[in-house]
């Protein structure tokens, strides 16, 4: 469904990604786990068009999009959830929702969307008038995600879901994201610092180091794999 | 101080109060959106009392309505805004290396030219030649607009090459790339239509328009029809700007992306048709405001008339909160005051903003910035 050839990035003069080289299939859970600055977020950048590769190609559903603009991306049905969830703070929880169905001029669809965001994070349809700003971490994640679901994507990319939140609410998200996967087929590319939990919830996974992908197995392989449970999962 | 507080000068503060908001409102937008000031606003507004003259007849009344034309002079206006962020400010938002070099070649052709221009219209030179003169003219008229069309049409069929990634200028190229943009509009003017002061023919003007409004009489307010023209609209104008702000799709996507416009593209909303939009919105209030203006003054119609009035209004928008939409409206009011009842002193209004300012850093309903949970 997507697949990244040989990707380089650069910011200037740093290489961000060495020639990475990953494969989502539709109705995968893929991770990328990973240290800090090894690459992962600009991966996902470099998917939705925020960031240029220098060289390399990206293919979605057999299109090169590596020079599309952002919006066109987004209209092929590959919505991108920003790490540190990004809310527009001044605008309401209701208006946060109709941003991310911005593309769809279906009317009466959103507005059924809209509701079965509201049946996924019941706190939300609370908080609908409210301005995102106002909202808290957790509640602020549910809101990106059910965001970036108005735009319908067939292919959602998360970064960072569980960033400064607290267990019990990430676990809720995670149990959200393995439903959305299982019940509605919705395929999930998904970068995670918390590798345990990402490997728990996703169904292949690749470790990058340093802008290089250094491992790809299978999420349960990867878990037992005595390098990654040493360098990323805290036990020996 | 007492005798400044007559009515004659209510009316005059509240009209160019009126006039003022209706300027600074697009400062206040595009700084929103690209924190960028705009300086080639007040040539907006200068345009759109040109066209409205131009359309209604410079002599005589021989053209169409005066009520009539400011649609059309909306529209033009509408178009050069949004070809000035097309052409100026976009090629700085995103790196186009073709763009440079044309904005390069301009610049050297357009000075070479005014160089020809003043040495052909020098008497006492060898060089100097009627016909030349003229020529070089037109040619610097028509270059301008032309090289403006050619790069948005360049930048906008993709003809430019690719956009380099995330490269932005810094916000110091682009405040000079903006009084450059000015002074390019203001020259232009000149070249077109020369230096001297015009005014709205006499007979285009509809009678009632110079006449007292009777129902003010019983308040005590001198009222002519032309300031409650001024009143009616700007009301009406600003009503729909804040409809349009809070309660449409792209009112919202305007507010999105002056938040957060990387986030904005993620969720499909395309950034730089957003920031057009403003523009085209923001020129349009500055033309009916140029158009009104001159009605009011009854003349004054010539390539500097924006600069005052451009300033005024951008100390109006920064003493409501810069990016403020409402504190726009409700500065532009205030600098009206300040101006009408000091006599229409221009240095009251700017002492006025920096004692406001010394208050309220961010201006009267300028938040503080917006905080991420």
């Amino acid at each position: 469904m997507l697949v990244l050839d040989d990707v380089h990035v650069h910011y200037g003069k740093i290489h961000a990604l060495k020639g990475v080289s990953i494969e989502v299939r539709e109705g995968e859970i893929v991770t990328i786990i990973g240290a800090n600055g090894a690459g992962k977020s600009t991966t996902l950048q470099t998917v939705s068009g925020l960031l240029r590769p220098s060289s390399g190609t990206i293919t979605y559903a057999g299109q090169r999009i590596d020079a599309m603009a952002p919006s066109d991306i987004v209209a092929l049905g590959l919505c991108h959830t920003p790490e540190g969830r990004r809310i527009f703070p001044e605008l309401t929880v209701d208006e946060n929702l109709s941003m991310g169905a911005y593309l769809r001029r279906d009317r009466a669809a959103i507005e059924a969307d809209r509701g079965r965001a509201f049946e996924l994070f019941p706190i939300l349809a609370e908080r609908r008038t409210q301005h995102g700003g106002t909202l808290s971490g957790g509640e602020q994640q549910m809101l990106a995600i059910a965001r970036s679901l108005m735009s319908r994507p067939k292919l959602l990319m998360l970064d960072e879901p569980s960033l400064g939140l607290a267990p019990i609410i990430v676990q809720q998200i995670f149990q959200t994201i393995a439903r959305l996967n299982q019940d509605e087929g919705l395929t999930i590319l998904l970068v995670e610092q918390n590798a345990a939990l990402a490997l728990r919830t996703a169904h292949r996974g690749y470790v990058y180091e340093t802008g290089r992908v250094t491992m790809e197995d299978a999420a349960s392989a990867l878990a037992a794999d005595e390098q990654v449970r040493a360098a990323y999962l805290g036990s020996i | 101080m007492s005798s400044l507080l007559t009515p004659e000068n209510l009316v005059n503060a509240l009209s160019l109060g009126a006039l003022y908001a209706l300027i600074a409102v697009g400062y206040t937008m595009v700084y929103g959106i690209i924190k960028l000031i705009n300086f080639a606003h007040g040539e907006i507004f200068m345009l759109g009392a040109f066209w409205a003259l131009m359309l209604v007849g410079a002599e005589q009344a021989t053209g169409i309505n005066l009520f009539v034309a400011i649609v059309p002079a909306m529209l033009l206006c509408a178009a050069v805004g949004m070809s000035i962020d097309w052409t100026a400010y976009l090629s700085l938002r995103r790196r186009l290396p073709l763009a440079d070099w044309m904005s390069v070649a301009l610049l050297a052709i357009l000075g070479l030219g005014a160089i020809a221009y003043k040495l052909t219209g020098d008497t006492t030179h060898t060089w100097h030649s009627e016909t030349a003169h003229g020529v070089l003219r037109w040619a610097v008229i028509a270059l301008v607009p032309v090289t403006m069309l050619a790069l948005s049409i360049g930048e906008k069929g993709g003809l430019l090459g690719r956009s380099l990634g995330r490269v932005t200028s810094d916000r110091l190229s682009a405040l000079i790339t903006a009084i450059g943009m000015s002074l390019i509009l203001q020259t232009l003017a000149q070249l077109i239509w020369g230096a001297d002061y015009r005014a709205f023919p006499e007979d285009a003007i509809p009678a009632f328009m110079n006449e007292r409004v009777g129902a003010f009489d019983v308040v005590g307010l001198p009222v002519l029809g032309k300031e409650l023209a001024i009143w009616v609209t700007a009301l009406a104008m600003m009503v729909a700007l804040n409809l349009l702000v809070t309660r449409t799709k792209i009112g919202t996507a305007m507010r999105a992306c002056s938040m957060d416009q990387e986030t904005a593209a993620l969720m499909g909303i395309s950034v730089d048709r957003v920031i057009a939009f403003t523009f085209v919105v923001g020129s349009a209030m500055a033309a009916v405001a140029g158009i009104l203006y001159a009605v009011k003054v009854g003349g004054n119609i010539s390539f500097r008339m924006g600069y005052y009035p451009g300033l005024l209004a951008f100390a109006a928008a920064v003493l409501g909160g810069i990016g403020n939409v409402r504190g726009a409206m409700l500065g532009g009011v205030l600098i009206g005051f300040v101006q009408g009842f000091t006599g229409g002193a221009f240095s009251v209004p700017f002492a006025v903003m920096i004692l406001v300012l010394l208050v309220l850093p961010r201006g009267i309903l300028g938040e503080p910035q917006a905080t991420r949970a």
